[in-house]
């Protein structure tokens, strides 16, 4: 590949490192689209044209300080777009182990399916979050360690509000529920709806970071919120969610009769879901405060 | 002649803006580097 004139000389090599690179390219473009990063990106070609601009026009300074600037971009993206690469890594790699772990099922979800469903008729805010292949250790420690059976008797008196626990997340992984009260990274989406409180955002968080799925349940209107991939499915039926779940667990998710609204005094009226909640939504645990 | 169809719009009409932009980017990068223009 040597310059011949002012236009290379072009091989079927050369050919074949195009398509290559544009195949790249393309997977870098698609990955990004309606990302924060694509914001950022922009951004970033402005700044590169500026630099070309500069340089063809002969502006000494403007060329100088961006040519000090620029050696240090590759450490400026790599702690800009860290958990883009992150996943990006990790779908990767999922893909290539997806032979070997295809057989691997989840255990029983219609318990979340059924809680949630108790949720949304109580009005109790809920974040479930369901592991898949990538492990959520690090939101795991930032909440109590449970360990116990995944059930719905379990995960009602979690999410109780005068529960300790019931103030962040749930994280479910096969049919254990690893952790409760768990702190998750809250999404920088911008173009996330502003009506969109602390938990719908540390459901959406955490599905950007990892391919977890999240189950969200609004306190203020008990509609069935459902985020993967960064994205958020809102007011499912119980039965969409059914639906959904058995679709992105690939497991068939039985139909189960939902439990009935609990009005005795002794259950969660709607004082108790209300006020214990509203504080949680603003100092939300499963906002992510952490960060 | 379904399947044919099914494939353009599947593999090539599908996200087509990205992949003539990608395909765009790869040329000129191509180009300044195989004609030594970035140093």
């Amino acid at each position: 590949m040597h310059a011949t004139g002012s236009w290379p000389h072009l091989t079927v090599l050369s050919v074949l490192d195009i398509l290559l690179v544009a195949f790249l390219i393309y997977a870098f473009l698609a990955q990004i689209r309606g990302t924060r990063a694509a914001q950022i990106l922009v951004g970033a070609s402005v700044a590169a044209l500026v630099f070309y601009f500069s340089r063809l026009l002969g502006l000494t300074v403007l060329n100088w300080l961006i040519s000090r600037i620029f050696p240090y971009a590759a450490f400026i993206v790599i702690v800009i777009f860290a958990p883009e690469i992150r996943e990006a890594l990790a779908r990767l790699g999922r893909r290539l182990t997806l032979a070997s772990s295809a057989g691997a099922e989840a255990d029983a979800y219609d318990d979340i399916v059924m809680a949630a469903s108790l949720f949304s008729q109580n009005q109790t805010g809920a974040l479930i979050v369901i592991e898949r292949e990538i492990g959520l250790r690090t939101y795991v420690e930032s909440g109590v360690t449970l360990e116990a059976h995944l059930s719905y008797d379990l995960l009602a008196t979690i999410f109780r509000p005068s529960a300790p626990l019931h103030d962040g997340a749930v994280i479910v992984h096969g049919d254990r529920i690893v952790a409760a009260a768990c702190f998750l990274p809250l999404s920088m989406n911008p173009v996330l709806s502003t009506q969109l409180g602390t938990r719908h955002r540390a459901g959406i968080g955490i599905t950007e970071e990892t391919d977890a799925i999240a189950i969200i349940v609004s306190e203020e209107t008990g509609g069935i919120s459902l985020a993967v991939a960064g994205t958020m499915e809102r007011d499912l039926t119980v039965e969409r969610l059914r639906e959904r779940m058995s679709k992105l667990l690939r497991r068939y998710v039985p139909p189960t009769p939902l439990p009935t609204v609990i009005s005795d005094g002794r259950g969660m009226d709607e004082s108790e879901t209300e006020m214990p909640m509203r504080s949680s939504e603003s100092h939300s645990k499963s906002g992510g405060d952490n960060r | 002649m379904t399947s044919a169809k099914d494939f353009l719009r599947r593999y090539v009409m599908h996200n087509l803006g990205l992949k003539t932009l990608s395909l765009l980017l790869a040329i000129g990068l191509w180009y300044v580097i195989a004609a030594g223009k970035l140093h």
